[in-house]
């Protein structure tokens, strides 16, 4: 009797553990606009401590914290309404600035709208035009991909020099005129699926799938990036009410990596499509469970920081193989899509709170991790609404 | 005796030449990424973010950006090093950003 309760007690507190993993995504709140137009604003309410977001906010804008670097936009939604934005001298609420690596994130919404849409399959094997059917890399799996689970040899955090790094090499270096192509010829040195590395050429090769399943046969360069332009548009950015600027190599290829230049606002609206779990205004734009799949993290034991195509918090420490945490509050919830030299979407469930910081912060400075700090200063003066409901419960990460 | 001592000189300047080619590669490496780098970035930050060519220079490293050249065009960006002997070009098309083109 005694061990059937421990037994009882010991599966309640598992299936609490299993469902405490992911902390529900808040529903928009009632009354408030979807902001596929334009934002609703809000002011800011007594849940905020205005001197702790002030000073942060003086903190970055006139550079008071060394590492920091250039803080030029920065667009803090909570509850579905704009509270605060700020903008350094010559930038506007319109100028649209780089992305670098958060255009990944747009890129698994990408690919999970292509699922919904029956494009694609997630669980079969990619593939890339250059690798035979016999070809290992040929048989890894588009999650797996998203989750940069690959085993690919790919340098780029660990690089010690520009010519070294694939991430220069692929975009400004030999891959330049065809980025896809350089990726492909990277061979594979971790048996797929077991170890987690940083892999922006993972990414290109799955935007290259996208596209071919896409825009199967296009006649040229030219007519295979407007097919792709247009799709996105259509599936995501005018749905969301974006007007981001993909860029494209010369081969048609949107990069997929990188190069996606947005309003910091814009931004915004896309960390909201992920805070209210792919609806969007009463409409299902990503796969039921796919925002959960983006703020898993995968399953190699090398990592706890990554989900797929977005960054996650570790659930305890720092995070590894990286440093990685951004202490946002109590609850460890937060996900974010992630830009070299600073570019951040923070995504807070158990907050409502999204906030866009665009900037330049030199790689150096970045490796401190000094902006990390000043991310979860931002976050910790908010405090949940007094009213926030979550109503759904987090559903299995496994099952997009 | 002569041939010999021309033979050394020789074989001293091969050497010599493998030598700062080996040191130089990496420079030579890093000139080239950083000139289409900084052709390709120069222009979208003119022609897609709209911004004046001096917000676009506080992007860089000013020490990185000193030995560049670099000349705006009509949708495209230029940028040269080392005297002219790497350069880049950068191509903007209204809808699709910029992307290098040589």
């Amino acid at each position: 009797m005694r061990s059937a309760i421990w037994t009882a007690v010991a599966l309640s507190c598992c299936v609490v553990a299993a469902h405490a993993e992911l902390v529900p995504l808040p529903p928009q709140p009632a009354g408030v606009a979807w902001p596929t137009s334009e934002w609703p604003t809000g002011a800011l309410g007594e849940n905020v401590d205005r001197a702790a977001l002030d000073a942060a906010m003086t903190d970055a804008f006139d550079k008071k914290i060394a590492d920091l670097g250039e803080t030029r936009e920065v667009v803090i939604i909570q509850g579905g309404r704009l509270v605060h934005e700020q903008y350094a001298a010559g930038y506007k609420p319109d100028t649209r600035l780089v992305s670098w690596s958060m255009a990944k994130s747009i890129t698994q919404a990408l690919v999970g709208i292509a699922y919904r849409q029956n494009k694609v399959d997630v669980d079969a094997p990619m593939g890339n035009p250059q690798w035979d059917a016999n070809d290992k890399r040929a048989q890894i799996p588009w999650r797996t991909w998203l989750q940069m689970t690959d085993g690919m040899r790919y340098l780029e955090i660990e690089a010690k020099t520009i010519a070294d790094s694939d991430a220069s090499r692929k975009l400004f270096g030999p891959g330049r005129l065809d980025v896809a192509k350089y990726c492909a010829g990277l061979p594979l040195i971790y048996e797929p699926g077991t170890h987690w590395n940083y892999n922006s050429c993972g990414i290109v090769l799955t935007a290259d799938a996208l596209t071919n399943a896409i825009v199967p046969d296009p006649p040229s360069a030219q007519a295979r990036r407007a097919a792709m332009l247009e799709w996105m548009q259509l599936s995501l950015f005018n749905v969301i009410g974006i007007k981001p600027q993909p860029e494209f190599d010369a081969s048609g290829l949107y990069y997929g990596s990188a190069l996606i230049y947005a309003s910091a606002r814009d931004f915004a609206k896309f960390g909201l499509l992920y805070m209210r779990d792919g609806m969007w205004d009463g409409q299902r734009v990503l796969p039921e469970g796919w925002v959960d799949f983006a703020r898993t993290a995968g399953k190699s034991e090398n990592s706890d920081i990554y989900g797929a195509g977005w960054w996650v918090s570790p659930p305890q420490g720092k995070g590894k193989p990286y440093t990685s945490l951004i202490e946002t509050g109590p609850v460890r919830d937060a996900f974010s899509a992630e830009g070299f030299e600073g570019q951040f979407t923070l995504v807070v469930p158990s907050k409502d709170l999204i906030i866009v910081r665009l900037g330049y912060t030199p790689e150096k400075e970045l490796r401190t991790g000094a902006i990390r700090v000043w991310l979860g200063r931002v976050a910790r003066a908010f405090n949940p609404l007094p009213d926030a409901q979550p109503t759904r419960s987090a559903s299995p990460a496994s099952s997009p | 005796m002569r041939a010999k001592g021309l033979l050394i000189a020789a074989v001293v300047v091969v050497a010599i030449a493998g030598v700062a080619m080996y040191a130089g590669r990496d420079t030579w490496a890093t000139a080239k990424i950083g000139t289409v780098y900084v052709a390709k970035q120069t222009c979208s930050c003119l022609f897609v973010a709209g911004r004046p060519m001096d917000s676009c220079r506080t992007d860089y490293d000013p020490a990185a950006l000193a030995p560049l050249h670099i000349e705006p065009k009509q949708n495209a960006v230029e940028v040269s090093a080392l005297a002219g002997l790497v350069s880049a070009r950068s191509q903007y098309e209204p809808g699709f950003g910029c992307h290098p083109v040589n």
